[in-house]
């Protein structure tokens, strides 16, 4: 008996979840299934049935709704990348696009995928959670949203249910005067991220920061939002966000980082780079708020 | 970087004679080939470091559907096989192991799956023996033993001189170690080994860089007369060193025997990076003496490196000695030591990468001692045409009569010449070495986190050897004037079936396009020693072009015949066509010359050259070096080193292929500064199984990880020894790039740094975490 | 338990017996005898399996084959002949952008997405653009030497046309 899966191939969403709710834990979304596929292989995640997503087209369109974008959560990394109005308004995605994995994964991951296999180091989540996103969850027994800071509960672990889905990612467009950074630390042009940061900084008429979001990701079981760390900034004249000031920030948030040890580079490093990373997006936030 | 005048085709930038196959998709590489009715094999590897296995039943497996036969230690000969240059020397199949991963059995199966399935259905019983990781813990006397030998090689020494002597000379001794992480071969190109047998005969297809070498590898590792083995080599992925002779190929052979079909086993990514060989972990520690003028004084170092499971090297094989022990005083000693890691060996530049590395780095802390420029202390100290070759030291050369060598030998003992010279002063000036060094320490520029500086330096390495097997070729004329050119070697890339193409074609005196190349088949192939240790281009070119004038001198005999009395003395030949140099008139196409009958015999001539010329023992009068200049940037905040700027240059004499060598010099030199920067293979504490066999976790460079637009540069130097003057080409490359980054990066922010010099490591010698 | 996939390969339509779990790479490769799909990593980290689906890089070992299906997928096989080489293959012989071959196919096809859509790309694009393949050998500068003579052949053919 050789090991495999059933395939299934639901035509909608609604589809799609009840059988979800069929066969339980027995069965996985796949969406690109760049991360399925591998844990599937490895043993390391096991389903007698494969829910194939592809048919689902109109979960694969990034569309601009009344406040902003609704993206999809099958459009893929690339589809970020090629959408014609979306780094204009949103130009954090698209440098994490650019830089997420290589082009070849890009034209098959999705950035549902990414934020529902929930690894610490999820690229499309710092940006997203900067931003004060919000998924859709669908199920058979309707819809409901959440902030997606709340959608990750651990490693590997989401706030979906049994039978839910993750359907879209929403994203209102910021106030005139925000900006959102994205920086990520890994050992080679091409490597999962070690520590990654997002911010994100609006000011008002007076040039007062009015909002911030700091994100750490791949530093913490989830990727990880420092509220105090972004009240260091709050109310604080754009002039008067120094360098010393910077740095105030970026260890508050550090603090906050509990990385673990692995083969790819210590804790004490993800920890020290985390903070780093974190000064330099808000750095950068800074320099193209004062252009 | 010309072209070379003079010459009909060395030289020249002629495309691949595989360029159409490689780009197509066409080549078959030794996981493309297929038989009839061919099996399917699996290794069943050890989980244990050390263990005895005490019991290992395969009934079940047996008894499953569509399994076709197994085999364990009880079918393998009782006897070690060997690899090349003491990289391996072990049973095919053994009831010890001795890392995990280690193979315990394998299994034919009519199918994959199957074969796998019956994996899960072997039962064995493991005794747990104490392992031992650490390579210095390995060298206690009461070290867990990892092989019936004990685990230390007898130590390798190099002395000359007296280190007392030199010490008291010196007006400076600076005194460092260094540490060595092991590198991987990371090969894209996997690999797979298909046996058939036919009665007692048998063919074995895979890609290695040592077709004879496993050929007769096989026969001894068996049992079986060598003219029972044919083995068909194909081309291989990226090897630099991996796919010599390994126990996938006695294996699968052993396997195929038994289970009466033919089968085929093909290695994972998994098990090519943590399961068949790896480069040595290897640390280095020592001193070197100076002058206040710059001139060395003495070397004094010992280096110890671990050779895994199954590796035997007494040294890791360093000609570093040479390029740096013009001095009076010298003593280098290397230690091997065996490990429950998995096997190590040979990997591209050897010791000449690592300990070399750490000799380099020895040279600039003395040069930064008496604020000498890097380049000019180097210019001062590096080993001049005559200059002794230290690595020959011993009872060879004392006894050895100079006198009697024949005609045309250079001296041996002696280096007969070298291009470094004109390597680091023409590279200095193309690189801009003047204007960008700012002083040892000191970064050319700083802004922000960033800091940025340059560094020099260089590399050495043989060109081939005459230890193991002896170099021969075959040159078959065919009755339509092309020929074949037959000459046992590896196709892993370095462009061996070109260039060798290219120096029988020039000796020949014919056009390259009627060439064609046969290395990999031992029916075929005068036994000759592989493509390892820098041979091909050195020691296979000579055995090529001797055996070409060899033919060529038969054509001119036979179209001097043809010609009868009307025939010159002095026929020479060129593009197909025998002629007289001074008389337009008489001229003879060589398709002419095989198609005219003998009339005593009324057949056809038989133009068969062979390599009958003594070659000059290389390693006793031959190297080829190479510098490297290199811009980096350091970020002290997050210790990223980026490499901004590199110039490779490299004296491998007459360069016979301008592409075929910039790709080999780029190529070496983006492997080793893969190592100077990522990578490294982690071992899990307390099994050393390999924590990242793949490219996931193994981080190799990739395009946008090394400066776009590098520059490559060639020394004038005419060997002569080598065909038409070259020399080797494909390992010094990987030589100079750890050191050239090395010291770029201690100029950057002041520290020396363990190989690799990962962020991580540069925010530690930092002391910010 | 298999399942009939047509899969569009090369401009050819075959339909192929295939179990839910095989991968694009594996049925190419292993089934359809196409050899030009190099199977390495098998993670999605080397791209030597890299074909074009509907003219999109795709690592083949990392998609489900039924997933392709009524896909246009181009594998080297189909790019051009050993007579009749691509513009962007005689430049990969021109430059010598390769040196053992097991990663060309990948790169080529790569290149040829890469310049469609951009059809002018600098240095710096395209070794951004070509980041998802490996070369072990370190071709990497006559490989972005190659893809701009490519570039070159490919504008002055249009021209032409």
């Amino acid at each position: 008996m050789v090991r495999t899966f059933q395939h299934l191939r639901p035509g909608s969403p609604r589809e799609a979840c009840a059988l979800k709710a069929e066969h339980g834990p027995d069965a996985a979304f796949w969406a690109g299934g760049t991360d399925l596929l591998l844990e599937w292989r490895r043993g390391a995640a096991d389903f007698g049935y494969c829910i194939d997503l592809s048919g689902l087209t109109e979960l694969r369109l990034i569309r601009a709704v009344d406040d902003g974008v609704a993206i999809g959560a099958l459009a893929t990394i690339a589809s970020l990348q090629a959408h014609e109005s979306l780094g204009r308004d949103f130009p954090v995605l698209l440098d994490m696009a650019d830089r997420f994995a290589t082009p070849q994964i890009r034209n098959v991951a999705t950035v549902g995928g990414n934020l529902c296999h929930a690894v610490p180091s999820a690229d499309c989540a710092p940006p997203l959670i900067a931003l004060d996103a919000e998924v859709t969850i669908l199920s058979a027994a309707g819809e409901r949203t959440l902030p997606l800071e709340s959608f990750f509960e651990g490693p590997k672990k989401t706030a979906l249910g049994e039978g839910e889905m993750l359907a879209e990612i929403r994203v209102s467009r910021p106030a005139p005067r925000s900006v959102c950074t994205f920086e990520r630390m890994a050992r080679s042009h091409v490597d999962i991220a070690l520590a990654s940061a997002a911010c994100r900084l609006t000011v008002d008429d007076d040039s007062m920061v009015s909002e911030a979001r700091v994100v750490l990701g791949a530093v913490a079981p989830v990727p990880l939002r420092v509220v105090a760390a972004e009240e260091l900034l709050v109310g604080v004249p754009l002039t008067a966000v120094t360098d010393d000031l910077l740095d105030e920030v970026a260890e508050r948030a550090a603090a906050d980082a509990r990385p673990i040890s692995d083969v790819r580079t210590s804790a004490a490093y993800r920890k020290h780079v985390s903070g780093v990373l974190v000064k330099r997006a808000a750095a950068e936030a800074v320099r193209r708020l004062g252009e | 970087m010309g072209e070379q005048s003079g010459y009909s085709v060395v030289g020249k930038a002629i495309p691949l004679k595989d360029a159409t196959e490689k780009v197509t998709g066409r080549l078959e590489y030794g996981g493309d080939i297929r038989v009839l009715d061919m099996a399917h094999g699996k290794i069943l590897r050890s989980p244990h470091a050390h263990a005895r296995i005490t019991r290992i039943d395969t009934r079940r497996a047996e008894s499953l559907d569509g399994v076709l036969g197994i085999v364990t230690h009880s079918d393998a000969p009782a006897w070690q096989w060997a690899n090349c240059w003491h990289n391996h020397g072990g049973r095919i199949l053994d009831d010890t192991v001795r890392f995990v991963g280690d193979e315990v059995a394998a299994v034919a199966a009519e199918s994959l799956e199957i074969a796998e399935q019956a994996l899960g259905l072997i039962d064995v019983e493991y005794e747990s023996l104490e392992p031992v990781f650490d390579p210095i813990e390995a060298l206690a006397p009461d070290a867990p033993q990892v092989r019936a030998e004990g685990n230390a090689r007898p130590p390798t020494e190099i002395v000359w001189g007296d280190i007392d002597e030199g010490a008291a000379m010196a007006d400076v001794v600076v005194e460092s170690s260094m540490s060595f992480d092991s590198q991987a071969y990371a090969p894209i190109g996997r690999n797979a080994c298909t046996a058939q047998w036919q009665g007692d005969r048998v063919t074995v297809w895979t890609s290695t860089q040592t077709p004879s070498e496993m050929r007769d590898a096989t026969a001894r590792g068996l049992g079986i007369p060598i003219s029972n083995v044919r083995l068909i080599s194909q081309p291989c992925g990226s090897s630099f060193g991996l796919w010599w002779i390994g126990s996938l190929q006695l294996i699968t052979t052993l396997l195929a025997r038994k289970a009466g079909r033919a089968v085929r086993i093909g290695l994972t990514q998994e098990e090519c990076f943590g399961a068949v060989k790896r480069r040595h972990l290897e640390q280095s520690t020592g001193r070197l003496g100076v002058t206040r003028d710059g001139s060395v004084t003495f070397i004094d170092l010992e280096h110890v490196h671990d050779n895994g499971g199954y590796g035997l090297k007494p040294d890791v094989g360093f000609l570093t000695v040479d390029l740096w022990g013009s001095g009076p005083h010298g003593r280098f000693i290397d230690r091997g030591v065996s490990t429950n890691l998995v096997t190590a060996g040979c990997m591209r530049g050897v010791g000449d990468v690592t300990l070399g590395a750490f000799v380099e780095r020895l040279l600039d802390m003395a040069a930064a001692e008496i604020d000498m420029d890097p380049l000019e202390f180097r210019l001062k100290n590096h080993i001049r045409a005559g200059g002794p070759l230290r690595t020959m030291e011993g009872e060879e050369l004392d006894h050895l009569d100079q006198s009697t060598l024949p005609d045309g030998w250079p001296e041996l003992g002696k280096l007969a010449g070298e291009a470094l010279q004109d390597c680091l002063v023409r590279g200095a000036e193309a690189f801009g070495w003047a204007g960008k060094w700012a002083g040892w320490g000191k970064p050319s520029a700083v802004a922000g986190p960033k800091r940025r500086a340059v560094g020099v330096a260089t590399g050495v390495h043989s060109c081939g050897t005459e230890d193991e097997y002896p170099v021969s070729a075959l040159v078959r004329v065919h009755s339509d004037g092309g020929a074949t050119l037959y000459v046992s070697m590896g196709r892993q890339g370095q462009g061996s079936e070109t260039t060798q193409a290219q120096i029988a074609a020039e000796a020949l005196g014919v056009s390259v396009d009627r060439i064609r190349v046969e290395a990999g088949d031992t029916d075929a192939c005068p036994p000759s020693h592989g493509s390892i240790a820098s041979n091909t281009s050195y020691r296979t070119g000579f055995a090529t072009w001797d055996a070409a004038m060899d033919a060529r001198r038969q054509i001119l005999d036979t179209a001097t015949l043809q010609l009868g009395s009307a025939a010159p003395d002095d026929l020479d030949m060129r593009d197909g066509v025998a002629f007289s140099p001074r008389d337009s008139t008489v001229s003879l196409p060589l398709e002419q010359i095989m198609a005219t009958y003998r009339p005593e015999s009324m057949t056809p001539p038989v133009i068969v050259g062979r390599t009958t010329t003594p070659m000059p023992p290389s390693l006793m009068h031959a190297r080829y070096f190479a510098a490297h200049f290199v811009e980096v940037e350091v970020d002290v905040d997050t210790g990223e080193i980026r490499l901004l700027d590199y110039l490779a240059t490299q004296d491998s004499g007459t360069v016979l292929n301008p592409k075929v060598l910039e790709n080999q010099v780029i190529g070496g030199a983006i492997l080793g500064a893969g190592f100077a920067l990522t990578e490294r293979l982690a071992f899990e504490p307390g099994t050393g199984r390999v924590l990242n066999p793949g490219f996931l976790d193994y981080k190799v460079m990739r395009a946008p990880d090394f400066p776009l637009d590098p520059g490559v540069l060639f020394g004038n130097y005419h060997d002569p020894v080598g065909p038409f003057g070259a020399k080797s080409a494909g390992e010094a490359p990987t030589t100079a790039p750890i050191p050239a980054i090395s010291q770029a990066v201690f100029n950057a922010i002041g520290v020396w740094l363990d190989i690799p010099m990962t962020p991580e490591r540069v925010l530690v010698a930092l002391g910010k975490i | 338990m298999t399942i009939g996939v047509n899969l569009r390969v090369n401009g050819v339509d075959q339909v192929v017996e295939i179990a839910p779990h095989d991968t694009l790479g594996q049925v190419l490769n292993g089934r359809l005898d196409l050899n030009g799909v190099r199977i390495s990593c098998e993670e999605g980290e080397c791209g030597a399996c890299t074909v074009l689906v509907d003219g999109e890089p795709v690592d083949s070992c990392m998609m489900l084959a039924v997933q392709a299906g009524e896909r246009d997928i181009l594998t080297i096989e189909g790019l051009g002949t050993p007579d009749n080489l691509h513009p962007i293959q005689q430049a990969f012989v021109d430059e010598h952008a390769f040196q053992c071959g097991f990663c060309t196919p990948g790169f080529v096809l790569s290149a040829k997405a890469l310049l469609e859509a951009t059809p002018h790309p600098d240095a710096a694009e395209i070794a951004a653009g070509l980041s998802g393949h490996i070369c072990r050998c370190g071709t990497y500068p006559n490989i972005i030497r190659a893809v701009q003579l490519a570039a070159q052949e490919l504008e002055q053919e249009a021209g032409d046309g």
